[in-house]
C-alpha cells in the first residue's frame, strides 16, 4: 500500500468513527476528537466531567466504535486487585484439584474504568502495570495483555466524598485528560428528543481491532523533524518550574511540571492531527492541538498557584509566549 | 479543548540554530528547494536593504539640524552639497548592504518555515531539510516508549520509513516556488535594533577613518556658485565679508575659505567657475591656500594652477610649503603646467611644514615679493634643494602612475614642487629682464 492510500485510509476511518460517535454523544465534538486522537495514539484516556455529561456512554462507544473487547469495572471503594486483574482460584474436578488463574476485566482490548476516583490507592495501583507495560503479575506469574489495551477512565471532579485522589504517577500514564462540559441548551433538547423514545440509537463496529492496529502503526510512521521535536521538548521543560526557560507563572504557581511521557504524548497526538490534517510529517501546529488536555492533570499545583486559582490554560498561554 | 490560535506560534520564534542554518546550505542537493531558498534570501536581502534606506534616509536628512559630533557632519550633510551627496551615496550603499545582511542572517534563517507557510504546508521543507542530514532510524522515539505497543514496536518501521521519506521528496518536488507577493505578505520585517546598530556602526567607523582634512573641513550650508563678472572680493581678509548687502560665496565662519574650494566639496564646474571669476590677489590667497595642501585631490589644482596661469602672469606671493614627507607622489605637473610661485624656503629648507601654522595668505606686497625673493635666494644658496631639482627636472621623467619612489627629503623633490620651484625661477629671470630693458 502507498503512502497515499494509507493516509486515505486513516482519514476514512478516523471520520467514519468520529462521525459516528458524534451521533451518540451530541454537543461534544472536541472530547471525542481528542478521545480518538488519545487512543489512535496508543494511550489511556481519562474523562473528566460533572453527572450527566456522557462520559461513560463516551467511553462505551468509543469500545464499541472501534470493535474493541470492552471490559468495564466499576470502582468503588471496596473494589480489590484481584477483581481486577484476576486472581489464582482453586479448581476441583474428576482429574483433581488443581490451581487456575482466572483472568479479570483487564485482559480485554478496552477497560472502561468507571468513576477510578472512588477506588482506593491499593486498587487504582493495580492499573500501574497494566498501563504501563501492559502486562500484569499475578503470584510471581507475568501475564501479558493484549497489545490494544487501553484504559478509559472516568471521573467526576465535583463529588469528593468517598473518593481517593489519583497518585501523580497513576495519572501521569494516561495520555490525556478531556474535560466534558455541560452542553448547551441546543444540544440538551437534541439529547432530549432522540433519549426519550422507544428507538435507542446504538452505536455500531466502525472497524475491527486489526485496522485498529493498523492505524496506530500508521501514526508511528509520521515522520517528525528533530527541529520540530525539540520545539515541544522546549515547550515541556518550559513547564518545569526549575527550568530556566519556565514563565514566572510556572515558576509561581506549578509544583511539578510535565515530563517525559508527557513529550511523547504530544508527538504521538501531533502525529494523529497530522494525518488528519494529510501530512506525512509533524509540523508545529500539529503537537499543539492538545497540549492543554495533555498536560493538564500532570502539573501539580503549589499552595501559591491554587491559592491564586491559577488555571491550566493560562500556564499554557504563558509557556506559549515564553517558548515562541 | 482545542487550541484556536495554534497555527499562529512558533512561527519564527524558534529558528534553527547558527549551525543550522549555515551548513544547510550545503545539504540541499534538490534543485527546486534551492531555487526557493535563493529567491527568499534575495528577496528577504532586498527588504532588509529597502527597509535600512527607509530608517536611515530621514536620519541621514535630519542630521544637519543636530548637534552631531563633528566627526559625522561631513557624512551627514544636506544632499544639496555635491561633495557629502557623493559620501552620502556610499554611506547609502553601506547602510542597504548592512540592511541586506542583518535581514539575511535574522529573518533569512527561517527561510523553510516561509515558505512552508507560503506553500500552506506546515513544516514540509524542514522536515525534508533536516531528514537529508540524518539516518532514516535516528527520527523515531528513542526512549522508553510507554505508550508503545508490542504491536507497534515490531512493525517493519524501516522498509516503510523510506517510503514516507520518498513520499515527502515527492511533496517536495511538487511544491510551487514563492511569487514575491506571497513573499512580501509572509516574510516578517526585519528588526530595528540590528539595523540602527549598523548605522551607528557604519557612521562611526567612517568618522574614525575619514581623513583629518575631511573631518576639519567646514560643512555648513552649500557653497553658493558666483555669477561670472561678479567683483566681489573672496579673500577672507576682505573687509566686506559678513556685512549686509556683499554678497560673498564664502561661509562667515569659514577660516580659510580655500580649503572648502580644494577639499573637493564643490563641483568640478563650479569650482571652474568660480576660479574664472577670481581677482589676482584671491588668486593667489587660493593658490597658496592649494600649494600648501597639495592633497591628493590634485587634478582640480591642476587644473587651477592653469587656470591662474592664463588669469594673470605676474604674480607675486608668498606660499608656506607642505612637507615633501606628506606628499604622495602620485600626480605629476607637466611642463605645460608648471607653477608660477614664490617659496617661502623656511619649510624646505627645514623640510618640515606645520599645517595648523600654514594657510597664511600675506598681500602681495613689495615688501613681501621681495622678502619671499630673499627666501628663494636663500633656498638657491643653501643649493641642495635647487640642484637637486634641477637634477630632476633635466631627467623629465615623470611618474604617472602615483608610485612613490623611495627618497630622502635632502637630496630629492617630487616634480610636482620641481615644478612650483621651476616656474618660479623662469618669472623671476622674466622679470630681471623686463627690469633690465628698463
Amino acid at each position: 500500500m502507498s503512502v497515499d492510500e494509507e493516509l486515505k485510509e486513516f482519514r476514512h476511518w478516523d471520520e467514519l468513527l468520529r462521525n459516528s460517535v458524534s451521533k451518540i454523544i451530541l454537543g461534544q465534538s472536541s472530547a471525542i476528537d481528542a478521545s480518538t486522537c488519545a487512543l489512535l495514539a496508543g494511550g489511556h484516556l481519562m474523562l473528566v466531567g460533572v453527572p450527566g455529561t456522557g462520559k461513560t456512554r463516551l467511553a462505551e462507544c468509543l469500545a464499541l466504535g472501534m470493535g474493541l473487547q470492552k471490559g468495564r469495572i466499576q470502582f468503588t471503594p471496596d473494589l480489590l486487585p484481584a477483581d481486577i486483574l484476576g486472581a489464582e482460584t482453586l479448581i476441583t474436578g474428576e482429574s483433581g484439584d488443581r490451581i487456575e488463574f482466572r483472568p479479570g476485566p483487564i485482559f480485554r482490548q478496552l477497560v472502561v474504568a468507571d468513576e477510578i476516583n472512588r477506588g482506593t490507592p491499593r486498587t487504582q495501583s493495580a492499573l500501574l502495570e497494566a498501563m504501563q507495560e501492559r502486562s500484569i503479575t499475578v503470584a510471581g506469574t507475568r501475564h501479558r495483555l493484549d497489545p490494544l489495551f487501553g484504559v478509559i477512565a472516568t471521573r467526576n471532579p465535583i463529588e469528593m466524598e468517598g473518593t481517593y485522589p489519583l497518585p501523580e504517577a497513576q495519572r501521569d500514564r494516561f495520555l490525556m485528560e478531556v474535560v466534558l462540559t455541560s452542553p448547551d441548551a441546543e444540544t440538551l433538547s437534541k439529547i432530549a428528543a432522540l433519549t426519550t423514545i422507544n428507538e435507542e440509537q446504538q452505536m455500531e463496529s466502525c472497524f475491527t481491532p486489526s485496522t485498529f492496529s493498523k492505524l496506530r502503526e500508521t501514526v508511528r510512521k509520521v515522520i517528525a523533524a528533530p527541529a520540530v521535536l525539540d520545539r515541544a521538548a522546549r515547550w515541556i521543560a518550559a513547564t518545569r518550574p526549575e527550568d530556566s526557560t519556565a514563565p514566572e507563572s510556572v515558576r509561581k504557581g506549578v509544583r511539578l511540571g510535565a515530563g517525559a511521557r508527557a513529550l511523547q504524548a504530544l508527538i504521538l497526538c501531533g502525529k494523529v492531527e497530522a494525518l488528519r490534517a494529510g501530512r506525512t510529517h509533524l509540523a508545529d501546529e500539529d503537537w499543539q492541538t492538545w497540549r492543554e488536555e495533555i498536560i493538564r492533570h500532570r502539573l501539580v499545583m503549589s499552595l501559591e498557584g491554587e491559592l491564586q486559582g491559577l488555571q491550566v490554560s493560562e500556564i499554557v498561554r504563558a509557556v506559549d509566549k515564553e517558548v515562541s | 479543548m482545542k487550541s484556536p490560535d495554534h497555527s499562529r506560534q512558533y512561527s519564527y520564534g524558534s529558528p534553527p540554530g547558527l549551525h543550522e542554518h549555515f551548513f544547510s546550505r550545503w545539504r540541499i542537493s534538490d534543485p527546486r528547494l534551492r531555487t526557493g531558498r535563493r529567491r527568499i534570501l534575495r528577496h528577504i536581502g532586498t527588504r532588509g536593504a529597502r527597509r535600512a534606506l527607509w530608517l536611515s534616509l530621514p536620519l541621514l536628512l535630519l542630521a544637519p539640524w543636530f548637534p552631531l559630533p563633528e566627526t559625522w557632519r561631513l557624512h551627514t550633510a544636506p544632499a544639496t552639497d555635491p561633495a557629502p551627496l557623493s559620501l552620502g551615496f556610499i554611506a547609502l550603499l553601506v547602510i542597504s548592504l548592512t540592511g541586506s545582511l542583518a535581514a539575511r542572517f535574522t529573518v533569512g534563517r527561517t527561510w523553510p518555515k516561509i515558505w512552508d507557510r507560503i506553500s500552506g504546508h506546515p513544516a514540509l521543507v524542514e522536515t525534508y531539510l533536516s531528514l537529508a542530514s540524518r539516518p532514516p532510524s535516528s527520527q523515531r522515539i528513542s526512549s522508553s516508549e510507554p505508550l508503545s505497543t508490542p504491536s507497534s514496536r515490531s512493525a517493519p518501521i524501516s522498509s516503510s520509513e523510506n517510503e514516507w521519506r520518498e513520499d515527502l521528496a515527492t511533496r517536495i518536488r511538487l511544491l510551487t516556488l514563492p511569487t514575491p507577493a506571497e513573499l512580501d505578505a509572509e516574510i516578517p520585517r526585519p528588526q530595528m535594533m540590528p539595523l540602527l546598530l549598523g548605522l551607528a556602526l557604519c557612521m562611526t567607523t567612517w568618522g574614525f577613518l575619514d581623513s583629518p582634512s575631511s573631518i576639519s573641513a567646514p560643512s555648513v550650508g552649500a557653497f553658493p556658485s558666483r555669477a561670472v563678472g561678479t567683483s566681489e572680493p573672496l579673500s577672507s581678509s576682505s573687509p566686506e565679508q559678513g556685512q549686509p548687502g556683499t554678497e560673498s560665496p564664502l561661509p562667515p565662519n569659514a577660516q580659510n575659505p580655500w580649503d572648502r574650494l580644494l577639499s573637493g566639496e564643490v563641483s568640478e564646474s563650479e569650482f571652474l567657475e568660480l576660479i574664472s571669476t577670481l581677482k589676482p590677489e584671491e588668486a593667489q590667497a587660493l593658490l597658496s591656500s592649494a600649494l600648501s595642501r597639495l592633497q591628493p585631490d590634485e587634478q582640480q589644482l591642476k587644473t587651477l594652477i592653469s587656470q591662474l596661469e592664463a588669469l594673470d602672469t605676474d604674480l607675486r606671493f608668498t606660499v608656506p610649503l607642505p612637507d615633501p614627507g606628506e606628499d604622495t607622489g602620485s600626480g605629476v605637473v607637466g611642463p605645460a603646467e608648471r607653477i608660477p610661485a614664490q617659496v617661502r624656503n623656511e619649510d624646505l629648507a627645514d623640510g618640515g611644514f606645520d599645517p595648523s601654522s600654514g594657510d597664511t595668505i600675506l598681500a602681495s606686497s613689495p615688501e613681501n615679493t621681495d622678502s619671499t625673493e630673499s627666501e628663494i635666494d636663500r633656498l638657491q644658496l643653501s643649493g641642495t634643494l635647487v640642484e637637486t631639482a634641477e637634477s630632476i627636472h633635466d631627467s623629465t621623467d615623470f611618474r604617472t602612475d602615483g608610485e612613490t619612489e623611495p627618497r630622502s627629503r635632502s637630496m630629492k623633490l617630487t616634480p610636482r614642487w620641481q615644478a612650483v620651484i621651476d616656474r618660479y625661477k623662469e618669472l623671476r629671470s622674466e622679470r630681471k629682464k623686463s627690469d633690465e630693458r628698463r
